[in-house]
């Protein structure tokens, strides 16, 4: 059991604060906190904003029965109106083309009695009231203070000081997240006094829980960047994961609460910042459970930060060449599937037009830039930037290589090409014929196939071949180019994997290139 | 070109190399590049898959007294029935959007088939007036409208990191000594802030213009290339506004006040360009319009200016 000593705590919560908040640099956050949570307790409710969508016009056209033309709220145009009525005379009808029918233009078509009544009602759903707001905006500016407490401590050097100190890990940690989740809830509660006291929110059970949603989110935030190296690495995560976090348990909340209140308290973060807008008062049970997640995910959040807090933070050792092929596999998969193979999906759900008009070379290009950036980026992160494609070997021996595996690839392209695993007019059958288009030489574009065969090339016959080996990288580019073609995905990894291994990725594109240009070459010969 | 020009531009490319590589090392900073794309991708691949594969029904509530015509028809129109006592209730607060009796017809506000039900329901009842409901399903351009949004909030958020890039940056190589040993070099002071501009925007401009490109893969967007020049310029302006804003306090002087400065500032700048469609300003212009090439040159300008100010704050601290 960590030891925890108060004063050891507010020491640190003290020095942290005092760290953040001294000098004139100093007065800026309270300064901001101010100026987003005074509008948002001052500002009257925009009654008048309802008032005016209440009041919009609607456009109407075509027969426009004098009824419906005299209405307040209705504005005759020659054409386009976003309510058409048509004059049938056999039957004698009336038709009213649109989307939604306003009340008052139906019951001006439907006069004192109407023939078929609708009854338009509310889902009885409850919406977060302003309050959330409160708690939202205290919650969220304390991101650059959580985000600087555990890397700027160990960037400025300063952790260890601290670690070495007579202090414990779990006092470190709870200062922390007293200093910062404490100014949260104080922000908080005194922007909503404010409200409360001019009147534009009544105060009601939604106060408790509102100042566990900024104690909580500190909380989480301290967990999410302990091991950050800075401030950049530090920020980056906090900015990136936790108005995600805040908005993504929000709406679960929200909708586990719609039926029972209970269920969406239970959602850590997301169901107090619903509760806290008021919106389950009625069931004071709900409003307690919901303070009493957040504050237990606070302590579990906090307790783990201080079991991993180090001074320097453990760093997961280099992958195995295995492990490496598979990660790079997945990511390769994701950046060259989605773009090709998701405008399929549009098809089965129901929107074929939208397959048909998205064009595959925008798909191929995303893909190929995709796959072009795990170079450029494992270039930047090598110690030596030009040792991770090996040196390129230039030469008659390279040409002659890359000439002859070219050759072969073509001769052998109408047989091995042709065992297609997908059927035709299937999901399937569309599939390979997407992928089929990234691994034949058949593309769209001049460009576009350059691109697509150079980032193939660095990627697969270049730096995953010597970082997990040519057996690996053959594996990962059939599983990634060519999963619905695998014996031509196959024997093009073989051919172009044995020339990039004797003779280096240079040969490799070489060869592809006569690949890509022998098959519409010869085609057109026996033409 | 003299040699101390030379130099100052040798040591210009060189420390912009260092700061690009040092941002990609850091595999938390890498991640965050790598999120937007993989959220919004990932989640639009989930959802047209579930929809693809399960095809949800839509559900109507009718109740036994509905006749059997109106059923049939609810059935021929692609809709579900259940069988309910009460139709309002089934409305209020059983998850129907729509319900009738075959005399009445109850929807909820938000209801997409109720004009669907009342068409048929009218249609029975022989009424005098019948609603005919458009359906607007969606297109290569409202799925380009839809892209372009999508890739403008993806933007703000590269604005973030933009913003954190420059002023988090300057604040680090301060408190952990790099930025000592950079400004004893013999070269001008606002080669470093200049160089740190240079690789975080190139960085950001290089992910984002690839998110924009799968999400113009997926669904189109309008004006693609516009769309990336002006989140091109954008990234740039939040790297010159971290870097102004941070100046070379380091964390002595506290992160969190600049920061939230820098966001706040940031938020407006977009805020303003929603608001006036500014195009010319970096950041407001992501969400204003034009091609952007006058936003990219605001946004170079904006850089030099940050770093000039970079060079003359180091020069006085």
């Amino acid at each position: 059991m960590p030891t925890v000593r108060p004063r050891k705590v507010l020491a640190v919560a003290r020095r942290d604060l005092r760290q953040e908040l001294k000098g004139r640099q100093g007065l800026v956050l309270p300064l901001v906190i101010l100026a987003l949570l005074l509008p948002a307790s001052l500002i009257p409710p925009p009654a008048s904003a309802i008032n005016r969508l209440r009041t919009n016009k609607t456009t109407v056209s075509g027969d426009v029965p004098d009824a419906v033309a005299a209405l307040p709220t209705t504005e005759v145009v020659q054409h386009h109106g976003a309510l058409v009525f048509e004059r049938t005379l056999d039957p004698d009808k009336l038709l009213v083309h649109g989307r939604l029918i306003p009340r008052d233009i139906r019951a001006a078509l439907d006069g004192p009695t109407p023939v078929v009544p609708v009854k338009e009602l509310d889902s009885g759903y409850l919406f977060p009231g302003r309050s959330l707001l409160f708690a939202l905006i205290s919650a969220s500016t304390l991101t650059g203070a959580v985000s600087a407490s555990v890397g700027g401590e160990r960037s400025h050097r300063t952790l260890v000081v601290l670690l070495a100190a007579a202090l414990s890990r779990a006092e470190i940690v709870v200062g922390k997240w007293l200093a910062w989740g404490l100014l949260g809830a104080i922000s908080g509660l005194m922007a909503a006094g404010v409200a409360i006291w001019v009147g534009h929110v009544d105060a009601g059970s939604w106060l408790i829980p509102l100042p566990t949603v900024p104690l909580a989110t500190v909380a989480v935030g301290l967990w999410l960047v302990r091991r950050a190296g800075d401030v950049v690495a530090g920020t980056t995560i906090s900015l990136r994961v936790l108005p995600a976090l805040l908005a993504g348990t929000a709406i679960v909340a929200w909708f586990l609460g719609k039926d029972n209140a209970l269920f969406g308290a239970i959602v850590p973060l997301g169901g107090a910042l619903i509760a806290s807008g008021d919106t389950w008062s009625a069931q004071p049970m709900a409003v307690w459970l919901s303070a009493g997640v957040n504050l237990a995910t606070a302590v579990v959040c906090v307790t783990q930060t201080a079991r991993d807090l180090e001074e320097i933070p453990a760093r997961a050792p280099a992958r195995r060449p295995t492990a490496l092929a598979a990660v790079i596999g997945a990511l390769a998969a994701f950046v060259w599937w989605i773009p090709l193979l998701l405008p399929l999906l549009w098809r089965e759900a129901g929107n074929p037009t939208l397959t048909a008009q998205l064009p595959l070379a925008a798909g191929v290009l995303a893909g190929s830039l995709g796959l072009l950036l795990f170079t450029i980026v494992r270039a930047g992160r090598a110690p030596e930037p030009r040792s991770v494609l090996g040196h390129p070997r230039l030469g008659a021996r390279t040409a002659l290589a890359a000439l002859l595996a070219g050759a072969v690839l073509v001769l052998a392209d109408p047989v091995v090409g042709a065992w297609s695993l997908g059927a035709t007019d299937t999901l399937t059958g569309f599939a390979a014929e997407r992928l089929h288009n990234g691994l034949r030489p058949v593309l769209p574009g001049l460009g576009v196939g350059l691109l697509a065969l150079v980032a193939d090339e660095l990627l697969f016959r270049g730096w995953l071949a010597k970082a997990a080996g040519p057996v690996r990288a053959g594996m990962v580019y059939v599983a990634v180019k060519a999963p619905l073609d695998p014996i031509g995905g196959a024997f093009a990894a073989i051919v172009l994997g044995t020339v990039g291994h004797r003779f280096g990725f240079v040969a490799s594109i070489g060869a592809r290139l006569v690949w890509w240009l022998g098959v519409p070459l010869i085609g057109g010969l026996m033409l | 070109m003299s040699e101390q020009n030379a130099r100052t531009l040798r040591a210009l490319v060189l420390l912009t190399l260092t700061a690009a590589r040092r941002l990609l090392r850091e595999g938390m900073v890498l991640r965050s590049l790598v999120f937007p794309g993989l959220i919004v991708l990932g989640t639009l691949t989930v959802t047209v898959t579930l929809i693809a594969v399960l095809q949800p029904a839509r559900w109507i509530a009718v109740t036994a007294e509905t006749p059997p015509a109106i059923i049939a028809a609810l059935e021929a129109a692609d809709l579900q029935v259940a069988t309910t006592d009460s139709p309002r209730a089934a409305v209020q607060s059983n998850g129907y959007s729509t319900a009738t009796d075959g005399r009445t017809v109850w929807m909820s506000l938000s209801s997409a088939t109720g004009l669907e039900v009342e068409e048929i329901v009218r249609t029975q009842a022989d009424a005098p007036w019948i609603p005919r409901p458009t359906h607007r399903r969606p297109n290569v351009t409202s799925g380009e409208q839809n892209g372009r949004t999508i890739s403008r909030v993806l933007g703000l958020l590269f604005v973030m990191y933009g913003t954190v890039f420059g002023l988090g940056g300057v604040a680090r190589d301060r408190d952990d000594g790099t930025l000592e040993a950079e400004l004893a070099l013999p070269i001008p002071r606002w080669v470093g802030g200049l160089a740190r501009w240079i690789a975080s925007t190139a960085i950001l401009s290089l992910f984002y213009g690839l998110c924009v490109l799968m999400i113009a893969a997926v669904v189109g967007v309008a004006e693609a290339g516009a769309t990336a020049r002006h989140g091109a310029a954008a990234c740039g302006g939040g790297v010159a506004v971290g870097l102004a804003v941070a100046g070379t306090a380091g964390l002595k002087q506290g992160f969190s006040g600049p920061f939230a400065t820098a966001v706040t500032g940031v938020s407006a700048l977009a805020a303003l360009g929603g608001a006036t469609g500014t195009g010319w300003l970096p950041i407001a212009s992501l969400f204003g319009g034009g091609s952007g090439w006058a936003s990219v040159g605001m946004a170079i300008l904006f850089g030099s200016g940050a770093a000039a100010l970079y060079g003359a704050r180091t020069g006085r601290s």
